[in-house]
């Protein structure tokens, strides 16, 4: 399993197409320990908050749990529509400028179970202390499990940027 | 929540607005509509004052000017004044209420009205005592020139009710200008208390600016009374001395309140903001997909900076659509519940999104450009060396290559967020 920051093949389905993805980009799916997620406001404004995730196994589908009161669901729930990245910067060498960004389709579940289990995973991933630390307590109760399915990603070195095809069907 | 609603059963509202309201038929019609019909009336009068009593040509241009110059102040004031009464409070606490409630109980206190009377006194005095101190004033050059034993009282009243109108524009702007140094120096104090600093959102703070603005151009309309002021020497000397000084009052005190939207930001978000290299920028894609990437930033203490590539996706989609949001955090290495952001959303201005529009940025706003230029610089200074090595082998779009290939956007803010990893929550400043 790859909640421990472990990096493994992750089989990608994009716009019907599915792919493993290239161990340079499953890394940023894996390793961070935040990604940063922008979504639009109900009045049509672009919204960015880091978020703890995990990347379901073997999937490029990332869960993330969040607040069922909170702007971000609010958001989500008006345009499913999301996009997440994470980079490794250089502070003085441009060219070493490294990071991915992923446009996805978000799904909210707020069963309990599912609460659970993505609750569990992020526990594992990063430690019960730093989960509840960030998420708090009584999570079953107040959060929602968002799945974001991504439907293009783009990734830089540098100062170029490619836009990651899925060949095959 | 709107500034002036804060104290309902009260209208904040200027002498002159109210007695619009009072006045048929400018009660049955809303502004700028009725102030026209203020300027036509004056227009009219003026124009029959110049074919009953044959007046010169020169009298009768400065006449209209005089009543242009009071048609566009008076839009002006009651632009302010309905923008300031419709001003956006972030949030109110008691603290921040009485400095607000303060503010706009004195700006429409009724004696806003004395300076006005101290300045009609005046002017009339001078019309009517002049030539006993060996001045002749228009008056008596008009007299003298029509080969008249005395003003017409049509024409005497036309002047008498013009210059009432006018002196108390004048004395008004003056009396705004003497509230917003007071009010400015109020709230110095009050961000000069850590405590008390918390109480007030930089957004108010900008949009109390915005508002200023507004009277700023209401006084530099005065410039059209200039013709008027030619009739007469003295009264130009005076014209031209309150412009000056009523132009420069509230340049100083745009620029204190520019300053103070700096110190309202709290100390801790400020070297966030100043320490961190890197900002991630959110904006909406065609499609409506928002679209996120990390970016090099300055803040020059009032607005973000970002330099991009004009073949970006930012800058196509910021072309499209103008909101912009940017993410500044502390990216703590060790205990990531300790991180903290701050999220600041608002609207954005390329500067030049292709050739055409480069070239005419950069002759524009040349000297500007080149301040953020050395803020980059200043801030990045071995990355852009780096950079630079390096810039001739990438792609044109990348290369650092001003107007060519690469374009600052200014981002202004409208709003802050604060954001703690140990909360998940956004928390609105």
């Amino acid at each position: 399993m790859n909640y421990c920051g472990r990096i493994m093949k992750i089989k990608c389905q994009i716009n019907g197409h599915t792919c493993v993805l290239p161990s340079f980009l499953t890394r940023f799916l894996v390793k961070p320990l935040f990604l940063y997620c922008s979504t639009i406001t109900p009045n049509g404004k672009p919204q960015i908050q880091p978020i703890i995730f995990v990347n379901e196994l073997g999937k490029c589908n990332i869960a993330f749990l969040v607040k069922k009161q909170s702007s971000l669901t609010r958001n989500l729930q008006k345009n499913p529509k999301l996009a997440l990245t994470t980079d490794e910067t250089h502070p003085t060498d441009p060219l070493k400028n490294k990071g991915i960004m992923i446009e996805a389709v978000s799904q909210l579940n707020d069963s309990k179970d599912e609460v659970e289990e993505c609750f569990n995973y992020l526990r594992k991933k990063y430690n019960s202390d730093i989960v509840t630390k960030i998420l708090g307590i009584d999570i079953i109760l107040n959060y929602v499990k968002i799945q974001a399915f991504p439907v293009k990603i783009v990734y830089w070195k540098g100062p170029f940027f490619k836009k990651f095809k899925c060949n095959q069907r | 929540m709107k500034l002036g609603s804060m104290q309902p059963p009260k209208k904040y509202k200027f002498l002159q607005e109210q007695v619009f309201e009072g006045i048929w038929p400018f009660n049955k019609l809303k502004s700028p509509v009725n102030v026209f019909l203020l300027l036509l009336l004056y227009f009219f009068w003026g124009l029959g004052l110049y074919f009953i009593y044959e007046i010169p040509m020169s009298y009768f241009i400065a006449g209209s000017c005089g009543a242009l110059g009071l048609f566009l102040w008076t839009i002006g004031i009651f632009h302010y004044a309905d923008s300031l009464r419709n001003v956006e409070v972030e949030r109110i606490t008691k603290v921040n209420q009485k400095f607000l409630v303060g503010f706009l109980e004195n700006l429409f206190h009724p004696s806003s009205l004395v300076i006005s009377v101290v300045v009609f006194t005046f002017v009339v005095t001078y019309f009517f005592t002049s030539q006993a101190f060996g001045i002749e004033n228009f008056l008596f050059f008009i007299q003298k020139e029509m080969n008249w034993n005395s003003v017409p009282p049509l024409l005497l009243l036309y002047v008498l009710l013009l210059t009432f109108d006018l002196c108390y524009r004048l004395g008004l702007s003056f009396y705004v200008i003497i509230v917003q140094i007071r009010r400015n120096f109020r709230l110095a104090q009050y961000l000069k208390t850590p405590i008390l600093k918390t109480q007030f959102s930089s957004t108010d703070i900008r949009n109390l600016e915005k508002t200023d603005y507004i009277h700023y151009l209401a006084i530099v309309s005065g410039f059209t009374l200039i013709p008027l002021g030619l009739m007469d020497p003295v009264l130009f000397v005076m014209l031209c001395t309150y412009l000056v000084v009523t132009i420069g009052l509230t340049t100083v005190n745009i620029l204190h309140l520019r300053l103070l939207y700096e110190r309202s930001i709290p100390d801790g978000l400020l070297s966030l903001i100043r320490s961190t290299k890197f900002a991630q920028v959110g904006t909406i894609s065609p499609g409506n997909f928002p679209h996120i990437t990390p970016t090099l930033f300055v803040f020059d203490g009032r607005n973000f900076f970002i330099a991009t590539s004009i073949k970006s996706q930012k800058v196509k989609n910021l072309h499209r659509l103008k909101d912009i949001a940017i993410f500044i955090d502390s990216r703590k290495d060790g205990d990531i519940t300790k991180d903290v952001g701050v999220l600041i959303t608002g609207r954005s201005r390329i500067y030049g999104h292709d050739l055409h529009t480069g070239i005419l940025n950069y002759l524009i706003f040349g000297l500007h450009l080149f301040r953020i230029y050395l803020l980059f610089k200043k801030k990045y200074l071995k990355y852009i060396s780096e950079y630079w090595k390096i810039h001739r082998r990438l792609p044109q779009a990348w290369q650092l290559l001003p107007i060519l290939s690469r374009t600052f956007i200014e981002i202004v803010p409208e709003q802050f967020f604060l954001w703690k990893a140990s909360r998940t929550e956004l928390i609105k400043l």
